[in-house]
């Protein structure tokens, strides 16, 4: 086996095999990727995938948790795996939970997470039809695809993105960090304000504690407990878990009208799906394009992949009785956003989602930054890489093996849920440090998240700013100290003024188009009085 | 508001703090703080709108009864929070999963206790065998 330094191994033309990368390298960059091959089917990271792909696909399954709840609950248990077993188990969490959530949506028309809106409309009617079997089969082969072209792609921009990512300092990923605050707030529509109210409030809760500069302690009011800083674990598992419980506790069990069980071939669909090669290519492309762009997610992009295969399609009026393409294009999308949103995230550090930023903070409580660091681990980027490939084969086998089985989850009463998920997440804070106030915390931030979602805070903005401020706050301080103190240095470089730029312009632009808006229709009435007026 | 709060708070204790530290918390607090007024000078501004629009769109609000569900739900989790500390981890969360659905109107007794059951004997087993952790223990047992 060759062995060259990884450190040079990390740029783009390391990761692809073009004609002009030397034998020796070509052979060890192949290595590296058996290395991260075999790696995956050792007992640990297998035991994780398979585990993380079969809780993904009962938390998928149940109405009303998506995958950002699937993630956050298991958050606390990766701070004891290393850090590829962590990576790959939170990786088939969220891609199974994505397709987990298409079972509630086609057996009982109640979208099991926001990525999942647009598979009721073509999924339910196929089950009111008879053909619910043939519905999940669509959703597995629509959902495998999409996870697979997503990976294409993490393969193919990673690099690309890891040379920009190489060359920026300290001033830049400072910069960064603020790009993605801003957004995210940018992204909450409507809320722009709020979310950078809450990024604020991330930022200031990051600060408590430990000074990454100084090491002079801040906020801890005396306290013990504040002086190692705000956990990410019990603010997450508050801010999106307990929360959830909170909001299901209020709502009153529905009586479902209708429902279908899975009684025909689950096989069939799955079979059927590879039939449609443009469709699977359409929406595949609009998954990954809204899974790469910072701050759109799998809410956007199943709904975006609907209405486009219907406006593609030479009889649009099928769409919503049951058209197989309206469910197939809804799955592949969303499959081939949740990888497509991982690009940014691990190159540069910009969360494309909820659940993206989750796996922010599982890398950051594993010790490793995004960016070049988090490709300068050995066969670390290469064995997650291929576990994420793992992940999507491993919910398809099970999927197909079990949906029928998994579906009947859809039917467990919320009393008996809410408890559970209680439970689940006051166990996961007290497990991080042994410590009942961590659960405190939880419960704190449970309220919080709850009081935030009810009047329309984007809570995502907390956590955030909560993950990024102590990387923001280090390169922020570095950036000082390397020019001589003055605060100018963030605009004499190039990428990092281009940065701050994007941000001014980010952040403007819902008012800006807002007074154009404004002031087109203004124009076009005068206009319109101007001809209505008779001539002298 | 309350927000606005926190970060004067921060401010606050910011300016007792030496230059260094205190930096980044004085500029993030002093943003915060003007983004919370200028979000309830757009509230006050917009408010009448608001009403008038969530009328006419017959948006209901939050209904005491929910509000009230709420506050006992989370009584209970405090509850549940301190009764780990008395009577241990374990056989808090068996009360916990007995009471709170019956709380929720769930009527079904046998359903919630193999529940409770199921759900205490896995968590024993995970932290017993799995994690290899102590649980706490109460003060009483």
């Amino acid at each position: 086996m060759f062995q060259v330094g990884f450190s040079d191994a990390v740029t783009s033309r390391h990761l692809f095999l073009n004609s002009e990368t030397p034998l020796r390298q070509r052979i060890s960059i192949m290595d590296m990727w058996i290395q991260g091959l075999l790696a995956v089917f050792e007992g640990q990271n297998l035991l994780f995938l398979l585990l993380g792909t079969g809780y993904g696909l009962l938390i998928g399954a149940l109405p009303g948790l998506g995958p950002s709840f699937g993630v956050a609950s298991m958050l606390p248990l990766t701070f004891i795996l290393p850090p590829s077993t962590a990576i790959i188990f939170l990786a088939s969490i969220h891609a199974s939970t994505a397709y987990g959530d298409s079972i509630a949506s086609i057996l009982i028309n109640t979208p099991g997470g926001a990525g999942s809106v647009a598979s009721c409309w073509d999924g339910y009617p196929l089950a009111r039809q008879g053909k619910a079997g043939f519905a999940l089969g669509i959703a597995t082969a629509g959902s495998t695809m999409g996870g697979i072209i997503g990976w294409l792609c993490l393969m193919l921009v990673s690099p690309i993105l890891m040379t920009v990512a190489l060359m920026i300092g300290p001033p830049e990923y400072a910069m960064l960090a603020l790009l993605a605050l801003s957004l995210i707030s940018v992204a909450s529509k409507g809320a722009t304000l709020k979310g950078l109210i809450l990024g604020g409030v991330g930022l200031l809760l990051s600060f408590v504690g430990f000074d990454p500069t100084s090491g002079f302690i801040r906020f801890s009011f005396g306290t013990l407990y504040l002086r190692d800083g705000i956990g990410i674990i019990p603010v997450t598992l508050g801010l999106f878990a307990l929360s959830q419980a909170i909001v299901l506790s209020t709502e009153k069990s529905e009586r479902i009208v209708e429902t279908f069980s899975p009684s025909d071939r689950v096989l069939d669909g799955f079979y059927h799906a590879f039939g449609y090669p443009g469709t699977v290519l359409r929406a595949g492309l609009i998954g990954i394009f809204l899974g790469v762009m910072p701050a759109l997610g799998i809410s956007t992009a199943n709904i975006v992949a609907y209405l486009s295969e219907k406006k593609a399609s030479k009889t649009p009026e099928t769409f919503g009785r049951g058209n197989p393409r309206g469910l197939l294009a809804p799955e592949v999308a969303k499959n081939a956003c949740v990888v497509g949103d991982l690009v940014p995230t691990f190159t540069l550090g910009i969360p494309g989602s909820t659940t993206t930023a989750l796996f922010l903070a599982a890398l950051m409580l594993q010790g490793i930054a995004p960016g070049p660091d988090f490709f300068q681990k050995g066969a670390f980027s290469y064995t997650v890489f291929m576990g994420i490939l793992m992940a999507q084969l491993a919910f398809c086998l099970i999927g197909l093996m079990t949906a029928r089985y998994f579906s009947r989850v859809v039917y467990v009463q919320k009393a008996i849920l809410v408890p559970c998920i209680v439970v689940l997440s006051f166990v996961g804070a007290y497990g991080i440090n042994n410590e009942l106030i961590d659960i405190l915390v939880t419960i704190i931030f449970g309220i919080v998240g709850y009081l935030l979602n009810k009047y329309g805070f984007p809570v995502v903005c907390i956590v955030l700013g909560l993950v990024l401020g102590k990387m923001f706050e280090s390169n922020f301080h570095r950036s000082l100290i390397i020019g001589y103190g003055q605060p100018t240095i963030f605009f004499k470089r190039p990428i990092s003024l281009s940065i701050l730029i994007l941000i001014v312009a980010f952040l403007t632009w819902p008012y800006i188009a807002s007074a154009s808006k404004g002031l087109f229709s203004h124009l076009i009435q005068r206009g319109k009085r101007k001809m209505n007026q008779p001539l002298p | 508001m309350v927000l606005g709060a926190l970060s004067g708070i921060i401010l606050f204790q910011s300016l007792s703090m030496p230059a260094i530290p205190a930096l980044l918390p004085r500029l993030v607090s002093i943003l915060v703080l003007a983004l919370s007024f200028a979000s309830i000078a757009n509230e006050l501004l917009f408010s009448r709108k608001k009403e008038d629009q969530a009328e006419e769109q017959g948006r209901e609000k939050v209904g005491e009864k929910g509000s009230i569900s709420v506050l006992a739900f989370v009584l209970l989790m405090l509850g549940y929070w301190l009764f780990a500390y008395l009577i241990g981890l374990l056989a808090a969360t068996f009360l916990f999963m007995v009471i709170s659905p019956s709380l929720m109107g769930f009527q079904k007794r046998r359903i919630t206790m193999a529940a409770a059951t199921v759900i205490t004997v896995l968590l024993f087993a995970c932290f017993r065998w799995v994690f290899q952790m102590p649980l706490p223990r109460g003060i009483f047992f």
